[in-house]
């Protein structure tokens, strides 16, 4: 059972970098359209790509 | 013959599709390229060039069936209409400036399906001082990156998005900034509790399924520090509200639930201290993370982005003409308009200032002042308020008022600051939580003061906490928002949107209904229905007379008679009027080949407009065209419907016509509940008058009631501000999808009901279990998320069919 020692701050460590990404994911963002980029990506458009996701 | 062509004009009226906007073309309208292609109007020709020689076919391929792309207002003189952009001060307001980049947004109406979205992506192509173009789909908000280096200019890049259809609105980007920084909140303080939740999960089933003593410790300790960030970060929201309803002196859910969750952690966090009894960390958390994300989602169903806000801006920032000492007029943005300065407007273009007439005469459209929807005529020297629209080219006005000082700025602020308070609501669910709140929190404080005195403190404490969790009202705080959410997503596939959901439960305490006539209730489009003509002129060059004298008028009549007139002349309508008079209220007249021509109202019937020859004094009537605007089929049946449910109807127009007496009379509506001659603020006090008004309107002027009445529904989207200040409206044109939204409501206010008989019983039954310390806070703890799961179930189950029972079912109900 000692190995919990080990496992407990590894789940916590992984639980805590989702959480940063999450909300790095959400300052930059990239939740504030959830509508538009799912028609986007049915472009099929490869002369111009002007997709990349603007900072507001 | 030429055989070919009349092989390829054939097979393009067989097609009878427009190749731009796949639209049946009337046969006289259709007009033809060089490629042999069929189109219904030189607006969609042009686009369609426009398309083909950048190489964005690919557009056709994006479109979907059954949209409309004629409804498309494409405007003429676009060149000059947004010439404002390219001034300083415009510039300075709109754009930001990013490394030598220029940052644009404008809000863009007209976006119908992907195939826009696509084709705004795609600006680079057309204009290649644009760099980057990006469109939003939940906010109609498009960004254009524009490279300084390059020659540039806003007002080609406003006339093409112009010209493909697209009519923008330039929009201040940091004015929206609050909005969606707070939308990101909500995200992140969703996203936290969900994560805490998750992981403290982990912890505490170990610790119900036995985890031993130092274990148990050690878990707690990691719960406490992960529902930490949720109590101090993510409740906020509830903190928020439960603060700002003590202030007003209202009681609200939050009141109970924030007391529970603070309550419950300070409690858990002193049993985890002393070693002995329950926490409750686990379930603070899940709680939180629910109550947040029905929240969000309601949030998110109803349609927040048509808000009123802002709409003041749509308005004034424009281009206008000003006349310069040289008598010569030059577009400038409208900020740089000062009182008493000479402008020029244009055939169709809102008069955004007080005015002046400094021309002769005028004739202008007031529907927005004083619900008139006839054109009027104004003298020199007579002032126009600000809001009517031009209905005649080259009018000079002189500037009298500014921005919000004019009487449209003053109504418009007064409905974007929300400072014209609603009809006060009486939502049943609202009293019953209401009176809920107060017997918790009540019984509450007996409970702990019974301890005191009794001086067994710790017991009491416990009790305490099992009430408030048992009585937690989790009914109210999460199945409501999940009855409204699925239900305002179910009208929203039926092209009903929502904007406030509150409005929802409101609609079945309608006692009274107010629609306004003009749009609503008729079709909103006249007709000719018949056509007589007296003496021996031959009817072809009667009409070809009729549509001289009406062209260049804007009335619905005239629209009609033209139409009417291109219809029965196949197009060929070459006669030139000359010195043409308007007569308010009457007509027009003009001369036609030296004769003098006037077409207008019949004296006795009003319901046909003559057409006359001038000999002298004498008129001599020379055809008669007889106009209906006919009622909706569905409006009868409406009628029908909301009589069945007890609801007066009102009419309330701002015209003067015996047509809307009529109309009313055809649908069965009382005399007393008519009412003619209604200004915006008749309007307003009607709505005002009246007890639990639902107002169903469609015009401009309609605004200020609709801001006013218990619930108000817009219907179609032609008016932009009844649109933003209205609760729900109807995206279709469709009045007949008044009566399954009455029907939604019901199933609303059912589901409630029950959900709340579910949750009053249980909490019933627990609050006397825990007072006499039968359950323990323990088992409140499993009790309450069983209780959570049966009002769910009581939620969702009547989703199953319930489009079928409020569209297919009609008479039932």
């Amino acid at each position: 059972m000692e190995v919990i020692i080990v496992l407990v701050p590894i789940a916590l460590l992984l639980g805590l970098g989702f959480l940063v990404i999450f909300i790095w994911a959400t300052k930059s963002g990239q939740y504030d359209d959830l509508d538009t980029p799912s028609v986007r990506v049915l472009f099929e458009d490869s002369v111009n790509n002007n997709k990349k996701e603007e900072k507001l | 013959m030429d055989l070919e062509r009349v092989n390829s004009e054939q097979s393009a009226l067989e097609a009878h599709l427009c190749t731009h906007c796949a639209q049946a073309i009337a046969p006289n309208e259709i007009i033809i390229n060089q490629n042999q292609q069929a189109f219904c109007c030189h607006g969609c020709m042009s686009v369609h060039t426009l398309l083909l020689s950048n190489n964005l076919q690919d557009f056709y391929k994006y479109q979907e069936s059954g949209i409309n792309l004629r409804d498309r207002k494409a405007t003429t003189k676009t060149n000059e209409k947004y010439a404002y952009m390219d001034s300083e001060a415009f510039i300075k307001e709109f754009t930001t400036l990013e490394n030598g980049k220029l940052k644009i947004h404008f809000l863009l109406e007209g976006i119908h399906c992907m195939a826009c979205v696509w084709l705004i992506e795609r600006i680079p192509h057309l204009e290649n001082f644009v760099t980057q173009a990006s469109f939003n789909m939940g906010t109609n908000l498009a960004s254009f990156t524009i490279d300084t280096g390059l020659e540039y200019s806003v007002s080609k890049l406003a006339t093409t998005l112009d010209m493909l259809g697209y009519t923008p609105h330039p929009y201040d980007i940091n004015s929206g900034k609050e909005g969606r920084l707070s939308n990101r909140k909500d995200i992140l303080q969703i996203g936290v509790a969900a994560s805490a939740m998750s992981n403290i999960m982990i912890y505490a089933i170990s610790n119900y399924a036995g985890a031993t003593k130092e274990y148990a410790q050690v878990f707690d300790a990691i719960s406490l520090a992960l529902c930490l960030p949720v109590i101090l970060y993510s409740a906020r929201p509830i903190y928020k509200s439960c603060i700002s309803a003590f202030k007003l002196k209202t009681t609200s859910v939050d009141i109970p639930l924030a007391i529970a969750i603070v309550f419950g952690f300070i409690l858990s966090t002193i049993n985890f201290a002393k070693g002995t009894g329950p926490v409750y960390f686990d379930s603070i958390t899940t709680l939180i993370f629910l109550i947040l994300l029905s929240r969000y989602f309601v949030k998110m169903l109803t349609q927040k982005s048509m808000s009123t806000k802002g709409i003041s801006s749509l308005f004034f920032n424009t281009g206008i003409k000003r006349i310069d000492e040289k008598g010569g007029a030059k577009q400038v943005y409208s900020s740089e308009i000062k009182l008493g300065d000479s402008i020029e407007c244009s055939e169709d273009e809102r008069i955004i200032f007080d005015c002046t007439l400094l021309s002769d005469s005028a004739l202008i459209l007031n529907t927005i002042n004083t619900g008139e929807s006839t054109p009027i005529v104004m003298h020199k020297g007579e002032r126009i308020d600000a809001g009517a629209i031009c209905i005649e080219d080259g009018i000079r006005l002189k500037v009298e008022e500014i921005g919000m000082k004019t009487k449209l700025g003053r109504n418009l602020a007064a409905i974007e600051s929300n400072s014209i308070s609603k009809n006060p609501a009486t939502a049943w669910a609202q009293t019953i939580s209401k009176f809920f709140t107060i017997s918790i929190l009540g019984l509450s404080a007996i409970v702990l003061i019974m301890g005191f005195i009794q001086g067994n403190i710790t017991q009491a404490f416990e009790s305490v906490l099992a009430i408030l969790i048992v009585g937690c009202p989790c009914a109210f705080a999460i199945a409501t928002p999940i009855v409204i959410a699925t239900r305002i997503n179910k009208l929203k596939s039926l092209g009903i949107f929502v904007k406030n959901e509150a409005s929802l439960e409101e609609l079945n305490n309608t006692q009274n209904i107010i629609f306004d006539k003009t749009g609503t209730l008729t079709k909103g489009n006249f007709e000719v229905i018949s056509f007589k003509k007296f003496g021996d002129n031959n009817e072809a060059s009667l009409l070809a007379i009729a549509y001289a004298l009406e062209s260049g008028v804007q009335h619905p009549i005239a629209f009609a008679i033209k139409k009417y007139a291109k219809d029965k002349l196949k197009g060929d309508t070459n006669v030139l009027a000359h010195d043409k008079a308007f007569i308010a209220g009457s007509g027009v007249g003009a001369i036609i080949n030296n004769k003098k021509y006037f077409i207008g109202k019949t004296q006795n019937d009003k319901q046909q407009v003559g057409l006359y020859e001038e000999v002298g004094n004498n008129k001599e009537l020379l055809a008669l065209f007889r106009i209906e605007d006919s009622i909706r089929e569905e409006s009868k049946s409406l009628v029908n419907f909301l009589r069945n449910l007890a609801i007066n109807i009102h009419l309330s127009t701002g015209d003067n016509s015996s047509k809307a007496i009529e109309t009313a009379k055809e649908l069965g509506i009382p005399d007393s509940q008519i009412h003619i001659e209604q200004n915006p603020h008749q309007k307003l006090e009607l709505a005002k008058k009246l007890n639990n008004t639902t107002f169903i309107g469609d015009g401009d002027n309609d605004a200020l009631a609709m801001v006013k009445a218990n619930v108000s529904i817009a219907i179609g989207s032609r008016a932009d501000i009844a649109m933003r200040s209205c609760d729900i409206y109807l995206a279709n044109d469709d009045i007949a999808l008044i009566a399954p939204l009455f029907r939604v409501a019901r199933d609303v206010r059912k589901t409630l009901r029950r959900n709340i008989t579910f949750a009053i019983t249980y909490n019933i039954i627990g609050i006397g279990l825990a007072l006499f310390h039968i359950i323990t806070p323990l088992y409140a703890a499993i009790l309450m998320p069983i209780s959570s799961v049966t009002v769910l179930l009581s939620s969702l189950i009547p989703m199953l069919g319930l489009e079928k029972r409020i569209l297919n079912l009609k008479e039932k109900n």
